[in-house]
């Protein structure tokens, strides 16, 4: 397991105030109710604080499931 | 915030309160623009002061859009918005005539509103988005008034005041994660034309009355305010009133 996987989930799960057991790859924004604009605001950051980077605009408005977030993640932290 | 080499943008900034704050902010080394609806004025601002100038009515959507798109274009993610443009206007809900009673004029109503809560919202959304994608920690200031708290004689323009109160703290709460600040600077009455030109001076004698200093506030007074809320990094979502101790 990565650093990114098992770091967004938590993340994930302090945001949104939701059991960590609950949050899983197919989680989406759009079908999460506790997952507004503002939560994910908030989340992205989290994610920035945890992974010392900055996310771009498009890379915000990208990372909109837990998947995407784990791909955008892999991927900067894979090219630092 | 230190003002040194940050990017400002000062809407209203030809005459009054505005005016005196794009003299502050400058001498604070801060790299100002000016969005105003006086074009004349703004030819003549940037005669005297090393401005940047936009013409733009910020209470018309379309063209803050235009004339904030132009700003980021040239200047990039501004560090901080100053509301400040405005009217003001005063009309009580109703007035007896001696032809029977007179209600606001609707058109009025409209027209303050416009100019005095949606700019704020139309000049903030379109600013705070730059900062926001470009994650730049900015301030936004709004330029409220005593009148928030509901001046009578001042229906429309004490409403769209205390529209921009609640706008502060909303905005505070909504970007305040991302490390934007948005603050309000209420002045009382100041000794501005706007002000001789909405207030008869025999009002305005009544006013001073009641203002505990028993005097005007100079806008330059105003302006030391609003430089102070941004350069303080811990005042967010609240509201500092600059009014010599005046309670309406």
């Amino acid at each position: 397991m990565s650093q990114v996987d098992g770091t967004v989930e938590r993340l994930l799960a302090e945001v949104l105030q939701v059991p960590i057991t609950t949050v899983t790859d197919d989680l989406t924004m759009k079908e999460t109710d506790a997952w507004d604009s503002l939560k994910h605001m908030e989340l992205i950051v989290s994610v920035e604080q945890a992974f010392n980077l900055q996310l771009s605009f498009d890379e915000i408005v990208t990372m909109q499931s837990v998947r995407e977030i784990k791909r955008v993640l892999k991927t900067r932290t894979a090219s630092n | 915030m230190n003002l040194r080499d940050k990017k400002v943008i000062i809407t209203g900034g030809v005459r009054g309160l505005g005016r005196a704050m794009v003299a502050q902010i400058i001498s604070k080394g801060a790299a100002v623009a000016v969005f105003d609806l006086d074009a004349t004025g703004l030819g003549q601002l940037q005669n005297e002061l090393a401005v940047q100038c936009f013409h733009c009515d910020v209470s018309d959507y379309d063209q803050v859009i235009a004339a904030t798109g132009k700003y980021h274009e040239q200047s990039g993610a501004a560090d901080v918005l100053i509301d400040n443009a405005g009217i003001l206007y005063s009309a009580p809900l109703l007035r007896l005539t001696s032809d029977g009673i007179e209600k606001h004029a609707v058109d009025l109503w409209r027209k303050v509103i416009a100019a005095d809560l949606d700019s704020v919202f139309f000049m903030t959304a379109c600013v705070a988005e730059k900062m926001m994608a470009s994650r730049t920690k900015g301030v936004i200031v709004n330029v409220s008034s005593v009148s928030a708290s509901g001046n009578a004689g001042q229906t429309a323009y004490s409403a769209a005041k205390a529209g921009v109160n609640a706008l502060t703290a909303v905005w505070a709460k909504e970007l305040g994660p991302l490390g934007i600040r948005v603050v309000a600077v209420a002045p009382g009455f100041t000794n501005t034309e706007s002000t001789k030109e909405a207030l008869s001076e025999a009002v305005l004698n009544e006013t001073i009355k009641k203002v505990p200093l028993r005097r005007l506030g100079q806008p330059e007074e105003i302006g030391a305010a609003v430089v102070a809320v941004i350069e303080n990094d811990f005042f967010n979502g609240k509201v500092f009133e600059v009014d010599g101790g005046l309670t309406i």
